[in-house]
């Protein structure tokens, strides 16, 4: 479960080009800087990595690095072994070395894997230290596949529960998500590696949304918006297309949006309270494009959702979009009073709604029928019929492929 | 039969693949010669079997007709060729008209003036004024309003009623093409609904008798005819074709649409399970190197199955909706370049539960060798050759149609008194 906090962070949205630091802690967050370095739309966020084994440190691929050596007294830096108490120790020591990195910074992304020593006992560090320079901060962290020790899921667990008080924003990735996009047959180490590489595309999603200009807003305030003190669950889905993919670039930024192993898939997405869906594209993105991807993202959420929907524009992003959905699953204890809405319509359309000027489009989704609603998602990917007329047969679209309009998943192949 | 060698049939089909002229002539044996024939793409000017560029679609059939005159052994002013042309795509409708007469003779027996009076006032349907009505088939007649029957003539009834389908389309795509046939100096074209074109080359007697299923799969529609005692039960099209399979397989496989084009027309996949190979090697260059992805070919196989899948269930659906299914006792015959796919027999066969084959247009002789693709892929064209023949054949002036509906329902007329020939129309 992706457990998130939102704590009052009244004044934090916009983050300036180039100020944003993402802290890998521990092995798995240096695993997860290491992919991202390799994500060319992730150059911009400045890197670094924080561990208490040095040899793996040494292999780290991040702008500055920390060695928080685990024994105080011989100074060696073999990790911590899984130790929390260890780790926490290790990271406190490093508190000024922190605070000298991360000063100066709009925002601060922290990831790594929870479970373990040294992400695990030091997030608790990094928050308070984010809260003291005053930075907004994004904790991102996968927690164990069910398959690992107990004794590791019970570290993240205890872990979030003391962090979700003192953080702003918290977002856990359940490894397990990926069970359900990769064949059984996947190798260990392959799964380990895709739920890094999510991760770092998660990361390059949530910060190019913070960061662009925006045409439609989104950014942190819709964060603190849509969590706003309440406990929730939440999954991440980021998908990218270029011009040169072929076919509706947009069309295909949704699927694979949709196709992201940390969105949750489906079901997640049927129990969805709320949602933050932005397109980040290049100065070529259409208004036809943009209004598209909009509608189409917002088809696929229950009728009742919240949908807070926006739009980036990035000079980096030439020939590009990508699409971002954050959605969120309230608490049962913390369900919020329905906001005010329009009438709903048979449309996806938007409907600009004033909603104290942090939400700039308020969007009703087009039905609250689940099999209609994953229907609705998919009939926009329709290749070289995309710019022709409809041509509906008996209320359906044909030109739609008949797998997506089935449900039916197609291996890609490798 | 009009004299061989002199009745020169200039057929036309703007398809959505392709645009297409065929020269043709009936043989002194009843066969159909092939003078010539040329295609060149239609580059997006035809969609879904209707034109949607006029100018585009003019400049690619003039430089085809230009090249298919070539392979002719003399010139023929084009005022004085006789021009027939397909139509298909979801601009066609039919409808079935029901027209009734009272019999006041004394010894109750149906005369061919009942016949005939029956049929006019089949033929007043009440329709769009956007649709005009291009064809009148017969299918069959009601005695006494419960006794179907094929030939009613002599038959003993106080009433009779004709059934006749009435095929329909847009008057303004119709417009569209005479518009270009006139500009490249043809005086008019007259227009045959694809599948019956198709039906006409490719059945034979005894299917067009039993209750057969003409199914042709284009690259932009599907098209079909039920053709049950020679008579026409239902037509109809689905707007989805091979196209639509190459498409979804290229937005389902993230590859480009053309390599899907390519690996439907070259059935690459039946290529590749018959070197045993598992999977389909596709190289893409990324960043100057050269990577190879490997798609399993299951994952094409179940993209293109779940396509005609649901196509042909769509078309079982269009029978079971106007009752036909009883009528459907013989087989289904596929054409078209969807018919190649090597699944769609079998799941046709499943679906509708009737054997099926993959028809070619029969007993057509002459320049063969410019057909570059599989025969199933030309059989509306050469089916439509055929069609005309008999249409100029059967015309009483001899020179050919002049106002289609009149014609056929007067040549439908009198082939009630020969049954044996009554698809002809």
């Amino acid at each position: 479960m992706m457990e998130h906090n939102a704590n009052s962070s009244e004044g934090l949205s916009r983050v300036p080009a180039g100020k944003a630091l993402v802290v890998g802690l521990g092995g798995c967050g240096i695993r997860i800087l290491g992919y991202l370095r390799n994500n060319p739309r992730a150059n911009w966020l400045v890197t670094l990595a924080v561990d208490t084994d040095g040899d793996f440190l040494a292999g780290a691929h991040a702008d500055a690095v920390i060695n928080a050596s685990a024994d105080w007294n011989s100074k060696t830096s073999a990790g911590c072994g899984g130790d929390v108490i260890r780790g926490e120790r290790a990271i406190s020591h490093e508190r000024a070395n922190l605070k000298e990195h991360i000063r100066g910074f709009s925002l601060l992304i922290v990831t790594g894997g929870l479970g373990g020593g040294t992400a695990t006992g030091g997030v608790r560090t990094l928050a308070s230290v984010a809260r003291e320079e005053g930075i907004p901060a994004i904790f991102l962290f996968t927690t164990p596949f069910s398959f690992e020790a107990h004794s590791r899921r019970k570290n993240a667990d205890d872990c979030l529960q003391e962090i979700i008080p003192v953080t702003d924003v918290v977002l856990t990735m359940p490894n397990d998500l990926l069970f359900s996009t990769l064949p059984p047959d996947t190798p260990a180490e392959a799964a380990f590696a895709t739920s890094a590489r999510e991760m770092a595309g998660t990361i390059a999603g949530i910060a190019s949304v913070l960061r662009c200009r925006d045409l439609l807003g989104t950014n942190f305030a819709s964060f603190m918006r849509a969590l706003h003190k309440r406990k929730a669950s939440c999954g991440i889905g980021v998908g990218f297309a270029e011009n040169s993919d072929g076919l509706d670039r947009c069309a295909l930024a949704l699927t694979r949006m949709l196709e992201s192993p940390f969105l949750g898939g489906k079901e997640a997405m049927k129990r969805a309270d709320a949602a933050i869906v932005t397109l980040t594209g290049g100065p070529d993105l259409e208004l036809g494009e943009l209004k598209r991807s909009l509608e189409l993202a917002a088809s696929v959420l229950p009728k009742t959702v919240d949908i807070f929907s926006g739009a980036s524009i990035c000079d980096e992003a030439a020939d590009s979009v990508q699409m971002t959905a954050v959605i969120f699953q309230y608490a049962p204890e913390s369900k919020p009073e329905p906001m005010p809405k329009r009438p709903a319509k048979q449309t996806a359309a938007p409907v600009v709604a004033d909603q104290g000027g942090e939400l700039p489009l308020h969007f009703t989704a087009a039905s609250d029928n689940a099999e209609e609603v994953e229907l609705g998602l998919q009939s926009y990917d329709k290749g070289i019929f995309e710019k022709l007329p409809s041509v509906r047969f008996h209320d359906e679209d044909l030109d739609i492929p008949t797998y997506q309009r089935r449900n039916v998943y197609i291996d890609k192949g490798s | 039969m009009a004299s061989s060698g002199q009745t020169i049939i200039t057929g036309i089909e703007f398809g959505t693949d392709k645009i297409c002229v065929i020269h043709g002539r009936p043989d002194q044996n009843g066969n159909i010669e092939v003078l010539s024939f040329a295609s060149r793409p239609s580059r997006n000017s035809v969609v879904k079997g209707s034109i949607i560029d006029q100018n585009a679609a003019l400049n690619i059939l003039k430089s085809v007709l230009e090249e298919s005159e070539k392979g002719l052994d003399r010139k023929f002013s084009r005022t004085d060729r006789q021009v027939y042309f397909l139509i298909n795509g979801m601009h066609v409708s039919s409808r079935f008209g029901e027209g009734t007469v009272l019999n006041y003779n004394e010894d109750r027996k149906i005369t061919e003036s009942h016949v005939r009076n029956a049929i006019e006032n089949a033929k007043n349907l009440v329709v769009s004024t956007d649709l005009v009505n291009i064809q009148v088939y017969d299918s069959s007649f009601l005695l006494d309003g419960t006794k179907r029957t094929f030939n009613p003539i002599g038959k003993l009834a106080e009433k009779l009623t004709a059934c006749i389908h009435v095929i329909f389309a847009e008057k303004k795509r119709i417009d569209m093409v005479q518009t270009i046939l006139r500009e490249l100096g043809f005086e008019s074209g007259y227009p045959i609904f694809a599948p019956l074109a198709d039906a006409y080359g490719v059945l034979t007697k005894d299917e067009r008798n039993q209750g057969t299923l003409l199914f042709d799969c284009g690259a932009g529609v599907c098209s079909y005819v039920l053709l049950y005692r020679e008579g026409v039960m239902l037509s109809g099209a689905i707007p989805t074709g091979v196209n639509n399979i190459a498409n979804d397989l290229a937005i389902a496989l993230d590859l480009p649409y053309d390599f899907c084009q390519k690996f439907l027309r070259e059935s690459t996949l039946q290529k590749l399970r018959g070197e045993g190979r598992n999977y389909l090697e596709y190289k893409i260059s990324s960043g100057g190197a050269d990577k190879i992805r490997r798609i399993p070919l299951d994952s094409f196989e179940r993209v293109m199955d779940l396509r005609q899948h649901e196509t042909f269930t769509l078309l079982k659906g269009e029978l079971e909706r106007a009752n036909m299914l009883p009528y459907l006792r013989g087989c289904i015959v596929m054409t078209g370049g969807g018919s190649l796919i090597h699944s769609a027999p079998a799941i046709m066969m499943n679906v509708m539960g009737v054997p099926v084959r993959c028809g070619e247009t029969m007993n057509v002789t002459g320049s063969l060798s410019s057909f570059q693709n599989p025969m199933p892929c030309y059989a509306a064209i050469l089916g439509l050759v055929k069609h005309a023949a008999a249409l100029e054949e059967d015309s009483p002036s001899g020179g050919g149609l002049r106002r289609s509906v009149v014609h056929v329902t007067d040549k439908f007329l009198q082939e009630l008194q020969n049954l044996g020939k009554a698809f002809k129309i």
